[in-house]
């Protein structure tokens, strides 16, 4: 039995280790497989994230340069407006020298051109100027420079005080005989006009040091 | 060689047969197994990723307003500035208004 016994034997070992050996290069190619579809997976999956990260931070830059953008925009309006807030005060105290000038000769120098200037743009004929209440225009200034359009036209021409008064501070309003042409030069109409032709030197002055 | 011995030998191979399947079922099970650790593995980098995206936008927020509070208040003290210096210039630039509308008749 025992001569029998060792062969068996032998050859029990060798079929479990070939079996053995199979069973552990199945497993071993199983883990092997395991670890290289996890190994490759967890790259894949890292890049794909690393790409959003990427992005975040794309984004992020993006959060950044749009804030500073809306904030220059914002704080450039803030300057503007105060700009235009200054301009505009320098067009008050304009008009507060104005109505000091209005009290002295050199205003009624001015009516006199601001009459002769209205008329002539009117092309002369039969013209009637409205001034406010405190403005007293002698008749004879109003003749004089009617003469001197009719001369200078070839028109005849002449100036009448309206009995209405405009409500201005200073200026006048000028109309033909039928009334359908009318100039505004009043002080505040001046102003206006004024503000659009010599903003930028204005501007120039007050920004300017 | 006897029935005996034959029925000997059927019986390792039936051993190292159970042994090899039991290896295969092991494989099998590992196999299955990646799908569940994969899951895990993209919850953990998605996670990861995740807190580290919030991090970069509120680290943005945070720069982005910090900067804005440092442009206004640059432009406060710049908007301080140009009010001294046009307070002084607005005279000036009255005077300016007056002749153009006065000055036509000189």
């Amino acid at each position: 039995m025992l001569t029998q016994t060792d062969p068996l034997k032998f050859i029990r070992n060798k079929i479990l280790n070939d079996a053995q050996l199979k069973a552990t290069a199945i497993i071993n190619k199983a883990k092997e497989d395991y670890e290289k579809e996890l190994k490759e997976f967890e790259e894949n999956i890292k890049r794909k994230y690393e790409v959003l990260i990427e992005n975040a931070k794309s984004e992020a830059n993006q959060i950044v340069e749009r804030k500073i953008a809306e904030t220059k925009v914002y704080v450039n309006r803030i300057i503007l407006e105060k700009k235009e807030e200054l301009i505009e005060k320098a067009f008050a105290k304009a008009l507060d020298i104005l109505k000091t000038i209005i009290k002295t000769d050199k205003y009624k120098e001015f009516l006199e051109y601001l009459i002769y200037s209205t008329a002539k743009y009117m092309g002369g004929g039969e013209l009637i100027v409205y001034v406010n209440k405190d403005n007293a225009i002698e008749n004879q200034m109003l003749e004089r420079i009617a003469q001197k359009i009719t001369k200078e036209l070839d028109v005849k021409t002449t100036i009448k005080l309206g009995k209405e008064h405009v409500h201005a501070v200073g200026g006048i309003v000028m109309k033909n005989k039928d009334g359908d042409i009318e100039v505004n030069n009043t002080i505040e109409t001046l102003l206006e006009r004024a503000k659009n032709a010599i903003r930028s030197e204005v501007a120039k002055v007050l920004f300017t040091s | 060689m006897s029935i005996e011995i034959l029925r000997e030998i059927k019986r390792f191979e039936e051993e190292a047969r159970k042994i090899v399947e039991d290896a295969e079922k092991q494989a099998e099970e590992l196999l299955k197994k990646i799908e569940v650790d994969k899951r895990k593995i993209e919850e953990d980098v998605k996670i990861k990723a995740n807190q580290q995206i919030t991090k970069i936008k509120e680290a943005a927020i945070a720069k982005a307003d910090e900067e804005s509070k440092r442009i206004i208040s640059e432009n406060e003290k710049t908007l301080k500035e140009l009010i001294e210096k046009t307070e002084r210039n607005v005279n000036n630039a009255a005077e300016i208004i007056v002749k153009a509308i006065i000055g036509e008749t000189d």
